[in-house]
C-alpha cells in the first residue's frame, strides 16, 4: 500500500469508515446508509452527496471495486487494498480504545 | 416575439437573476423561497430562470456540482433513493428539490457535513480551474500576436489597424474570463476558509 493512500485514509472519517466497513458485504448506496443509520442507532447520517462523493472516491483509489448495476443502481464490495486500509484503521481505533480506558500497548507499563 | 408570448403566459415566469458559483446557498434558497411562493423552477441558462405556476409548497432545493459534468443515472437513481427529486442541470451544476413534509424530519441537505461540504467547494474550484485552463493556454499567443508580429509594417496601415484591433478585442474577450474566474475563486476559498478548510 503507498503511504499517500495511507495519508489520505488514516485517520478515517466517520462516514468513510461506516462506508468502507458496511462495503464487506456487496450494497449500493442508498442501502449503506440505511445500514449505517440502523447500527448507529440513527446517530450517523449520511447525506446522498457524502455518499456519492465517498463511493467514487474510494472506487478510484481502489479501496472498493464495482460489483455490478442494476436498476441503475451501482453495487460495491471492498477489495484487498480496502481491507488493509481497514485493518489499519481498525488497530487504530483499538489502541485509541484500549489507551482512553488507562491500558498500555504492548503490555509494558511505563517506569 | 414568440419569446414575449411565452413570458406573457401565466402559468410562466421567466426571472433573470445571477448567482456566482460561490453562491449556490443563496440560490438553492431563492428556488425554495419561490416554490413557497409558488412558482416551480423548470429550468435555467445560468442567467434566466423559468417557473412554472404550483401549489405554494415547501420544498427545498440544493445544488449539486459535477465535475465530469454528467448527470449519470446511478447518480440521479441513489438521489432518488434518499428522496430526492432530479430537476434537472445546467453546466456542471445539478438541482434537486425534496418537499418537507409537516411534522416530518426531512434531510434537507445534500451535503450532511462540514468535510463534504468542503470537497464540493474543492470540486467547483478544480473544475474551474479546468475550465480557464485553455485560456491561460492561448492568451500568450495572442500577446505575441500584437507585440512580437509587426501587423503595420507587414500589411499596410488600414489593414494593420484594423488588425491590431481585432487582436486587441480578441485578447480582452480571453482575459474577462480569466478575472471573472479569480474573482469567483477568491469567494470559493472564502467559503472554504469559513468552513474551517485550507486550500
Amino acid at each position: 500500500m503507498t503511504d499517500k493512500l495511507k495519508r489520505i485514509y488514516i485517520p478515517m472519517t466517520e462516514t468513510g469508515f461506516y462506508i468502507l466497513y458496511c462495503l464487506q458485504e456487496e450494497n449500493h448506496g442508498y442501502n449503506i446508509g440505511l445500514q449505517v443509520k440502523q447500527m448507529t442507532g440513527g446517530e450517523i447520517n449520511i447525506s446522498p452527496g457524502t455518499m456519492y462523493g465517498t463511493l467514487a472516491k474510494m472506487e478510484k483509489d481502489g479501496l472498493i471495486y464495482l460489483v455490478k448495476s442494476e436498476e441503475k443502481r451501482k453495487f460495491y464490495h471492498i477489495t484487498l487494498l480496502g481491507y488493509e486500509i481497514l485493518d489499519l484503521e481498525l488497530a487504530r481505533i483499538e489502541r485509541l480504545y484500549k489507551n482512553s480506558k488507562g491500558e498500555m500497548i504492548g503490555g509494558t507499563e511505563h517506569e | 416575439m414568440s419569446k414575449k408570448k411565452k413570458e406573457q403566459d401565466p402559468n410562466i415566469l421567466i426571472e433573470k437573476q445571477k448567482f456566482y458559483i460561490s453562491e449556490f446557498e443563496q440560490e438553492a434558497a431563492w428556488l425554495s423561497f419561490m416554490h413557497r411562493e409558488g412558482w416551480k423552477f423548470i429550468s435555467t441558462d445560468g442567467y434566466r430562470y423559468k417557473f412554472e405556476k404550483a401549489e405554494k409548497e415547501d420544498w427545498c432545493y440544493q445544488l449539486d456540482y459535477k465535475e465530469n459534468g454528467i448527470a449519470e443515472e446511478d447518480y440521479i437513481q441513489m438521489y432518488q433513493d434518499y428522496g430526492w427529486e432530479y430537476v434537472g442541470q445546467y453546466d456542471h451544476w445539478c438541482y434537486f428539490r425534496k418537499q418537507r413534509i409537516e411534522g416530518e424530519e426531512t434531510d434537507t441537505t445534500l451535503f450532511g457535513n462540514r468535510e463534504s461540504k468542503l470537497e464540493l467547494c474543492k470540486r467547483v474550484v478544480n473544475g474551474q480551474f479546468l475550465r480557464i485552463l485553455p485560456t491561460i493556454l492561448v492568451f500568450p499567443c495572442f500577446v505575441n500576436l500584437l507585440f512580437f508580429f509587426h501587423p503595420f509594417e507587414l500589411v499596410g496601415p488600414v489593414f494593420g489597424t484594423i488588425f491590431s484591433i481585432i487582436a486587441l478585442l480578441t485578447t480582452l474577450l480571453f482575459i474577462l474570463p480569466f478575472f471573472i474566474y479569480l474573482n469567483q475563486i477568491n469567494r470559493l476559498n472564502k467559503l472554504i476558509k469559513e468552513l474551517g478548510g485550507t486550500k
